[in-house]
């Protein structure tokens, strides 16, 4: 008995530790990520929004793009999704809904709303989808197309679209999602300038649900009423502006979320495309495009650009929040996964020595850190294993990762690219910030954990994703 | 244990009373902004009429206006942009560049040296839009001593200098230098005046070879069909990339003089440069081509059969060929392609 209680007392004390460097290394790293991103957005805060891009309004070096749209059961948002993009302010792009098998009158919608009719048309199958059915073209708008094919998952359609696709970018965009009118060029700016050596590109995600919008276009910037809802803005606003910024400037980007990116057509099918087994999709194409180049010994670059936004619907109840976070989660392990071999190999540079480490050790398994902390502490305090004020130490420490990293990705936001526009938006997510730590953070660190559990079950698939519709 | 969580847990305290104030900053800060904005706009509001008059009708402006204040330079600044963006009159043009110059200066040379990067950005950007050439000599010792922070700022000191037409930055792209990507040097021939660009058509063979492409590319874009021989004598060239863009220049005048020469790189080891041959064949509809068509079907590359297809059915008999392709060919492939155009009628791919 005796020697179960010491087994114990270790085990607790040895949890501890772990626990505190965890969190002391995880600070860090987010803190100097801060700095980085603190330093170049405010060094942008200011500038003219259109006299940087103006030079590829009407030019051939902006290079014609495809747009992606996978759509399964998007009747709601799907007509508003395209007309928004019918105003996009690029010189060349055409429009590509894939029905991938919707049950709802997503294919009646397109017909209907855009006068779409069938076409022949001759397809390379360069990556392997599920058959399609059929391929039509709007006679009011000849640069929007459908692609209606048997459903196969957002990879198989994406893959689909690639293949029906005949610009040399692709950009994949979620069906209930709007895109600002200057995000294409926001977003091709370092591909042109880089002269192809950037192969991929991605933007913000910002949360529609609040803000005011008609026939397709964001009107006005506003703040959801629902907590869960500003919690996820602001976890947005940690992940893009703090977490995405300061890897992209190494290129050290793991992913482009699959709401909005633009890729180099030719990379995508020479990586293989979008790998259909897996419910993260998006992440791991990019890293199967680093992986490519790094063997490949290719000089590329996969970029994050803060500003162009893509605004999109947030999930306002617990269960489908709680569906979508486990399946993120079964994505990131699936993609790292499947990579594994790149952990820590220096084949593969600083992606292989510091990005898959980072998701690896900080994304994935934090949660299980997290949560064990949640168990064990409160259970060494009552048995008197854990003292008092260690327990307070690692509460401390919780605070500072949680609340006080998402109190500093609030204010960088109004500090450098002011989106909201009433100063209650800001105290508001500044208080939710700060109480993250004490609701939000427990409940997310759960339902990831759930997704762990989900890949230990084997359980695949998306899971129905209820949407209400962004715009009036 | 003890001391060291009370020094913790002061820390936290202290980083959460640092963010705090500096939410309390900020929101002071978004205040005042909120009310300069209105500010912004009744003087806008003011200035709207007079600007509008000295700029349309040429009148003297009203020195008393320009006072010297932040505001009004930025409420001018933005009239001047909506102007010269709504009217595309060049004497309006003219006059809103010599009024910039008279009451812009002090602004702009204020904001070229304020340690922001974005401002002395936006200043570049406007002194560009309002040609204000008084800068030409400030900027051009900036540019030769590196004095900008990044490559950004970098290249858009290039941009400006080339839209007021610097002599020196045209030298210096003429001689040695570290060489650019192919879009600025696109962008420097867009912004300079005609007279300018005929130096570097001149010594092109002399310039790098991201310059040399971006001239051909430039001639492209400005339609100079008396360019055409110079293009062609330069598809000879041992660039593959120099080669691939006159290839696409042609295709785009949709004329060619020197067959010979385009056809010579129908057995090119590049399959693009095939591809284009195809792609030239169907805007210059020679009768020359037709049998070059027929071999591309056979290529191994699966863009240089399907170019070559779509090339064959602009051809008053180029469903014939097709046909008989499809039925007489030995290549599967070629066969597969020809039945796919002959299938394909009124799809995208002919428009």
């Amino acid at each position: 008995m005796e020697i179960i209680g010491a087994v114990i007392h270790v085990f607790f004390q040895l949890f501890t530790y772990l626990f505190v460097a965890y969190m002391i290394v995880v600070i860090g790293f987010y803190s100097v990520m801060l700095v980085i991103s603190s330093r170049q957005l405010r060094e942008q805060y200011g500038l003219n929004q259109k006299e940087p891009y103006e030079d590829y309004l009407d030019n051939i070096d902006a290079k014609p793009v495809s747009v992606i749209v996978p759509a399964y059961n998007e009747e709601i948002g799907i007509y508003n999704s395209v007309r928004a993009l019918l105003s996009m302010n690029y010189s060349e792009y055409e429009i590509i809904v894939v029905n991938d098998g919707s049950k709802d009158q997503t294919v009646d919608i397109m017909i209907d709303k855009f006068d779409m009719k069938k076409i022949p048309r001759v397809v390379r199958k360069q990556l392997d989808t599920e058959s399609i059915r059929g391929i039509y073209q709007s006679s009011i708008h000849s640069n929007v197309f459908m692609v209606d094919k048997d459903n196969g998952g957002k990879a198989d359609a994406l893959n689909a679209g690639i293949n029906v696709s005949r610009y040399p970018y692709v950009c994949s965009l979620d069906g209930d999602s709007i895109l600002e009118r200057d995000a294409f060029l926001k977003v091709m700016k370092p591909i042109i300038e880089s002269d192809g050596e950037v192969i991929a590109a991605g933007g913000s995600i910002r949360i529609a649900n609040g803000c005011r919008i008609e026939r397709g276009e964001v009107m006005e910037i506003g703040l959801s009423k629902t907590p869960l809802v500003v919690m996820q803005v602001i976890e947005y606003l940690r992940a893009f502006l703090m977490g995405r910024i300061g890897l992209s400037r190494h290129n050290l980007l793991l992913i482009i979320s699959g709401a909005f990116g633009i890729f180099h057509k030719e990379s995508v099918i020479r990586a293989g495309g979008y790998r259909r087994e897996t419910v993260g999709e998006d992440m791991e194409l990019v890293v199967r495009l680093h992986r490519l180049m790094k063997e490949e010994k290719e000089k590329s670059q996969i970029v994050y650009v803060p500003d162009p936004v893509c605004w999109t619907e947030a999930p306002e109840d617990t269960t489908m929040l709680k569906r979508q976070r486990s399946r993120w989660h079964r994505g990131l392990f699936e993609s790292l996964w499947h990579h594994k071999r790149m952990l820590f190999n220096p084949r593969y540079g600083s992606i292989g020595m510091v990005s898959v480490p980072y998701f690896v050790f900080i994304e994935l398994i934090g949660p299980v850190i997290e949560l064990l902390g949640y168990i064990l502490v409160p259970i060494g305090v009552l048995t008197g294993i854990i003292h008092v004020q260690v327990a307070i130490l690692m509460f401390l420490l919780a605070l500072l990762y949680g609340s006080i990293l998402s109190m500093g990705a609030v204010l960088l936001e109004e500090w450098s690219l002011r989106r909201y526009p009433k100063e209650s938006h800001i105290v508001r997510l500044f208080l939710y910030a700060l109480s993250e730590t004490f609701w939000y953070r427990p409940l997310t660190v759960f339902w990831r954990m759930l997704g762990l559990v989900q890949v230990v079950r084997k359980q695949q698939g998306w899971g129905e994703m209820k949407r209400k519709g962004i715009s009036q | 244990m003890n001391f060291s969580i009370i020094w913790i847990a002061l820390f936290v305290l202290a980083l959460a009373l640092v963010l705090m104030g500096f939410l309390m900053f900020l929101l002071f800060q978004k205040r005042r902004n909120i009310r300069y904005e209105i500010r912004k706009k009744s003087y806008k509001d003011k200035l709207k009429p007079v600007v509008q008059q000295v700029v349309l009708s040429g009148e003297e402006g009203h020195p008393r206006l320009i006072e010297n204040e932040q505001i009004v330079y930025e409420v001018l600044a933005e009239l001047l942009e909506e102007l010269t963006a709504t009217l595309k009159d060049p004497f309006v043009k003219m006059r809103v560049n010599s009024f910039a110059q008279w009451t812009m200066k002090d602004y702009y040379t204020r904001m070229l040296h304020h340690r922001r990067f974005s401002l002395r950005m936006n200043a570049l950007y406007q002194i560009e839009d309002f040609n204000v050439q008084s800068f030409q000599e400030l900027l051009w010792q900036r540019y030769k001593n590196k004095t900008y922070k990044n490559i950004a700022e970098h290249y858009q000191l290039v941009r400006t200098l080339s839209a007021l037409g610097s002599k020196e930055l045209i030298y210096d792209l003429l001689g040695t230098h570290q060489p650019y990507p192919k879009f600025l040097y696109k962008e420097v021939l867009r912004r300079l005046p005609k007279i300018d660009t005929e130096r570097f058509i001149d010594e092109c063979d002399s310039l790098p070879l991201s310059f040399q492409q971006a001239v051909v590319e430039w001639i492209g874009e400005t339609r100079d069909y008396s360019r055409i021989p110079f293009l062609e004598d330069r598809l000879e060239s041992d660039s593959i990339e120099l080669r691939i863009s006159l290839l696409k220049v042609l295709e785009t005048f949709g004329y060619v003089s020197r067959h010979d020469a385009v056809l010579a790189l129908a057995t090119s080891d590049y399959f693009q440069e095939r591809m284009m041959v195809a792609r030239i064949a169907k805007v210059t509809e020679k009768e020359r081509y037709k049998s070059v068509l027929v071999g591309l079907l056979s290529d191994s590359n699966w863009f240089v059969r399907q170019a070559a297809g779509g090339a064959l059915t602009v051809y008053q008999d180029g469903d014939m060929i097709l046909a008989h392709v499809y039925e007489t060919s030995e290549d599967p492939y070629a066969r597969d392609m020809a039945h796919q155009w002959l299938e394909s009628e009124g799809a995208l791919w002919k428009s």
